[in-house]
């Protein structure tokens, strides 16, 4: 089976594929709000059509606000029995690429990113010669 | 309804409830110590990363003195808020023991919502084990 899906590079080099469907909206000009003695895989937030949205991703941490170029919003549904839908901004380091992923594709991911992802990662495939792993969103907080 | 305090410091703004405050005072830039009848606060500075200085670097002109421990927060603007719409701070940024609790949003600026016993608890901690190792 085929499936179109994109494949992002974060700032901080790492990489990851969501389906097209999580995408909400791409923006290329965004204002990066570092918030202090938070988890330091997640430092930053952007506003976003009024919302306040964690960014995740970012390569270097200074105080204040940053502009960023490449900012991926994309929707999750909550961990908890109410199943609400949730908003993650990714901050990429190039635009997304659009990919077709099928299931003989399917490989095992390495050390670095089972470390990162931990316990929100939930696959990955083989993209140009690199395992792309598939993440569980809302498995990031309890990571 | 709860009022907050919201604090205009030299880096960011934070807000708190207000009956944590117990009293707000003019300090002079050399000043350390405020005292109101007979009771005596530390002027301390909040750096960027959420942690209390004793450094004297901030021109700011305020103090406000807390109720919980003889600190007191250095800070250019004191202003009450009636009603605010807080956004809680996400799960995926959460860190256990953190004091920031939240945002709010107000006239178009990012403030941070602080849990104040805990950011002063952490400083009581940092103080007495100064004290411990003589500094």
């Amino acid at each position: 089976m085929q499936r179109d899906a994109w494949c992002l590079t974060l700032q901080n080099g790492h990489q990851l594929a969501i389906a097209q469907k999580q995408v909400v909206e791409y923006l290329t000009h965004v204002d990066a709000i570092t918030v202090p003695d938070c988890n330091e895989q997640c430092q930053q937030v952007v506003l976003w059509r009024d919302k306040i949205v964690p960014l995740w991703g970012s390569e270097k941490i200074v105080d204040g606000i940053t502009v960023q170029r490449h900012v991926l919003v994309v929707s999750f549904a909550s961990g908890n029995e109410l199943q609400q839908t949730e908003l993650l901004a990714l901050n990429l380091k190039l635009p997304p690429v659009l990919v077709q992923v099928v299931d003989e594709d399917q490989c095992a991911p390495n050390e670095e990113q089972k470390q990162y992802w931990n316990k929100a990662l939930l696959a990955c495939f083989q993209y140009q010669g690199c395992p792309v792993p598939i993440v569980n969103f809302s498995s990031l907080a309890v990571g | 309804m709860e009022k907050f305090a919201l604090i205009e410091l030299k880096h960011q703004k934070i807000a708190f409830p207000h009956h944590h405050i117990y009293a707000i005072e003019r300090c002079s830039q050399s000043q350390n110590r405020v005292r109101i009848s007979g009771k005596e606060w530390r002027v301390m500075e909040l750096d960027s990363h959420l942690t209390m200085r004793p450094l004297a670097s901030d021109e700011s002109e305020f103090a406000v003195c807390f109720k919980a421990q003889p600190i007191a927060l250095r800070c250019a603007k004191v202003e009450n808020i009636d009603q605010i719409m807080v956004t809680p701070i996400p799960l995926v940024m959460r860190k256990p023991d953190s004091a920031m609790e939240g945002f709010i949003l107000h006239q178009g600026q990012m403030v941070f919502l602080l849990n104040i016993d805990r950011l002063l608890s952490k400083t009581a901690g940092v103080s007495q084990c100064n004290a411990t190792h003589g500094v």
